[in-house]
């Protein structure tokens, strides 16, 4: 399938005019032709990942999708600093990084904090570690969980919180470290729909408040587009980019904007590229392996 | 309302029934020992209280308190039976027939445990052989003439019929004479009772009593100063093993350096059983109490390196690498996310492992010199005397069990993080005093404020 194929994206003119301004600002991090081979058990080597290449600008909200398998945890993993890359480099305000640091701080799928410390105390963790003072820490930490409407659990164990308001922490512990990046691997996918949604308006409300650059991981595409200013759709084998889509909704992003014509042509284009349309049709039909039910109606 | 079932599987009984059932589970094993001890039913031995010479004077000699099986004593009374048959027959020969009056006297003894048991001697007859010969005279008397009754074992009316016929020739002497004619053997007798290896609980305890409170004989030492020696081996080889066995452990779960280079050869070494390095201990650190802190420290060391590099390995590697995303260095991960990270869980290892310093106890306190509470052990049950065997074993499983309940409800104020979804302890029912389940989680939610987020669309109304 040809690019032409696919269904267009328009960009009315203020949007371009914002992508634009996007584009005159500075580089946060470049990815530089990025790849992972490994050596497999039975001694084949396979690229996991491979030339991967794209920019990423100060105060952008970055989002990478792809279907599972493609590399984009791998990925993103390289560029925490939490697995090493076998081709390319990352340079991150014009210096090569590599291994992790306070400056690409990362949330996780799974809840990381820490079970022995208080919430007040998991986000003083980096805070601590960048050698402020424990009281300076303590202030600057409540500040953070006021900023995520945490406030009042500040003592609480994270045992104590729901998966929502875990991740809510883990969100105030990755800023207060005031990383140059903030990573997000999939952080909303072990919660449910409706905590989910919730969590992706908390997140586009702290992106609005607070000065930093996102790049977030996601299967869901909805997610994607809702969230990011452009999107970086991956496809498999190696783990490569197909197609860097800008999405053509202005900020702040509001629900009903799941509806706009151009959210759903951004959403197309990305379904199509990651689901061609014909795929699904070359599938071979099949009968059910068994009759489940006794009644004499032809159920298929 | 419906009952539960009793057996659900993987479900937990209501505290009510849990409390009960474990309670029962410490009561039944007294019942069952209570049981053997008291119901006559249940008794496979004789004690006896009553004995006598033997046909064979190769055979060994019983004395008053052993025990012999129930089918054993009617043989035994027979041998007797035949004894006093060849003296009456020597005596219808001859009337005038003269026997060994130390024999007589022996024989005159052997009522001395029905004295004792039915309470008929006082303490100045035991002070001197002349008192005690002079009081157990007295008693043949008493018997005979029917002034008194063995209440304690009623005899059998064979024996009573042999008190009257020795009572005839013993009469005409005085106590403490010696006595020519020959007498005649009381025929074994006792009490039913439970095998020597299964003392009753009465007596245990009184045994127990004298032994934890009484000044021991032959400069021995008191039982609480062997429960001190103990205490020493057990915790010295335990606090040396864990002031070693953590670090390296704590080491080969982070670095797969120090697991390979340490753990295959610890696994190789703990399946060398620890007691047979004992003579080598004894060479090296002589017979002190080194080489018994030695051995309860290499039967445990190997242990604690395994269990402990497990549990740093079970530590989530997302907390690990948070802590990188958030600046920290190799130090910091050890002190602040993999030490911290551990320590509920390494608490709980050393508490298995504490156990484990138990079981070597026994073979470290033998080795050398005995010492402690096992030389205590040894010797008494070499002399079979359980009934004060069983207490000191009693004592060791009290202190295990109470110093690890007291352990573990301990890790409640110091690990709080680990306790707040209401994870009891196997044996939290058992506390009447604290039964109100703890619900932070429910009241957090109660708590939270209503998102403040950009109105999410309503879902519509089920119609």
């Amino acid at each position: 399938m040809t690019a032409t194929d696919l269904p267009v994206v328009e960009k009315p003119p203020e949007i371009a005019a914002r992508f634009a301004r996007i584009d005159a600002r500075p580089v946060v991090l470049q990815v530089q032709h990025l790849g992972r081979s490994f050596v497999s058990p039975t001694g084949e080597t396979i690229r996991a990942l491979g030339d991967v290449s794209f920019d990423v600008r100060r105060r952008e909200f970055i989002t990478v999708v792809g279907p599972s398998g493609c590399g984009k945890s791998t990925f993103i993993r390289i560029v925490a600093g939490l697995e090493s890359s076998t081709e390319g480099q990352m340079l991150l305000d014009g210096k090569v990084v590599t291994g992790p640091g306070a400056d690409r701080g990362m949330v996780f799928q799974g809840y990381t904090l820490f079970p022995w410390l208080s919430v007040k105390k998991n986000v003083m963790f980096g805070l601590e570690l960048a050698g402020k003072g424990k009281n300076a820490a303590a202030n600057e930490a409540m500040l953070w969980l006021e900023m995520v409407g945490l406030g009042q659990f500040a003592d609480h164990y994270p045992s104590q919180l729901s998966g929502g308001m875990k991740q809510r922490v883990a969100i105030a512990r990755a800023l207060a470290a005031k990383p140059r990046i903030l990573l997000m691997d999939e952080p909303f996918g072990a919660l449910d729909a409706n905590t989910r949604c919730d969590m992706q308006n908390y997140l586009l409300e702290i992106f609005r408040n607070v000065d930093v650059t996102i790049l977030f991981i996601t299967h869901d595409i909805d997610e994607a587009v809702y969230l990011a200013d452009r999107v970086v759709v991956m496809g498999r084998n190696p783990g490569h980019i197909m197609e860097i889509v800008d999405v053509p909704l202005p900020r702040p992003r509001e629900n009903d904007m799941l509806f706009d014509k151009y959210f759903l042509q951004a959403k197309k284009r990305i379904e199509h590229l990651i689901h061609p349309p014909g795929e699904a049709a070359a599938q071979e039909k099949k009968a059910p392996i068994g009759r489940m039910t006794v009644v004499g109606d032809e159920v298929y | 309302m419906t009952r539960e079932p009793w057996l659900m599987v993987r479900r937990e009984l209501s505290s009510h029934r849990a409390r009960w059932i474990m309670i029962g589970s410490f009561l039944l094993p007294i019942a069952i020992w209570c049981a053997f001890a008291y119901i006559p039913f249940f008794h496979g031995d004789y004690k006896l209280l009553i004995t006598a010479e033997r046909a064979d004077p190769a055979m060994a000699n019983f004395v008053a308190g052993d025990r012999v099986a129930k089918d054993y004593l009617p043989g035994y009374a027979e041998e007797v039976r035949g004894i006093n048959a060849s003296i009456a027959a020597q005596l219808e020969a001859d009337p005038a027939a003269i026997g060994s009056s130390r024999t007589n006297l022996k024989r005159i003894r052997r009522i001395e445990p029905i004295a004792d048991a039915n309470g008929w001697l006082t303490a100045e007859d035991e002070e001197s052989t002349k008192a005690m010969d002079k009081a157990l005279y007295v008693a043949w008397g008493n018997l005979a003439e029917g002034r008194v009754t063995s209440e304690a074992m009623p005899l059998s009316d064979e024996n009573l019929d042999i008190i009257r016929k020795n009572w005839e020739v013993m009469s005409k002497h005085a106590p403490g004479d010696s006595i020519k004619t020959p007498l005649l053997n009381l025929i074994p007798q006792g009490l039913s009772a439970t095998p020597v290896f299964l003392p009753a609980p009465h007596e245990c305890i009184s045994a127990a009593w004298d032994d934890f409170t009484a000044e021991p004989a032959n400069n021995q030492p008191y039982m609480y100063e062997r429960l001190l020696g103990s205490l020493k081996v057990v915790f010295g080889g335990f606090l040396m093993a864990a002031i070693i066995g953590m670090p390296i452990g704590v080491l080969c779960g982070s670095y797969d350096l120090f697991s390979k280079m340490v753990e295959p050869f610890t696994d190789f070494f703990r399946y060398m059983p620890a007691p047979t390095f004992s003579l080598l201990l004894v060479a090296a650190f002589g017979v002190e109490g080194a080489p018994k802190i030695a051995l309860v420290f290499i039967g445990t060391v190997p242990h604690m390196i395994l269990m402990i590099a497990n549990t740093t390995r079970l530590l989530d590697r997302n907390l690990i690498e948070a802590a990188q995303t958030l600046g920290a260095d190799r130090g910091t991960l050890m002190s602040r996310v993999i030490m911290p990270g551990i320590i509920p869980n390494v608490y709980t290892d050393l508490r298995v492992l504490l156990g484990w310093a138990w079981t070597w106890l026994v073979i470290a306190e033998l080795i050398g010199t005995k010492t402690g509470l096992t030389a205590f052990i040894d010797t008494q049950g070499d002399r079979r005397n359980f009934d004060r065997v069983f207490p000191v074993i009693i004592m060791i499983g009290v202190i295990g069990f109470t110093t690890d309940q007291s352990l573990q409800a301990l890790a409640r104020v110091l690990f709080p993080w680990e306790y707040t979804q209401g994870k009891k302890s196997r044996l939290s029912a058992l506390a009447f005093w604290r039964n109100r389940p703890s619900k932070p989680r429910e009241e957090a939610a109660a708590a939270a404020p209503a998102t403040p987020t950009t109105p999410t669309p309503a879902p519509a109304a089920a119609s």
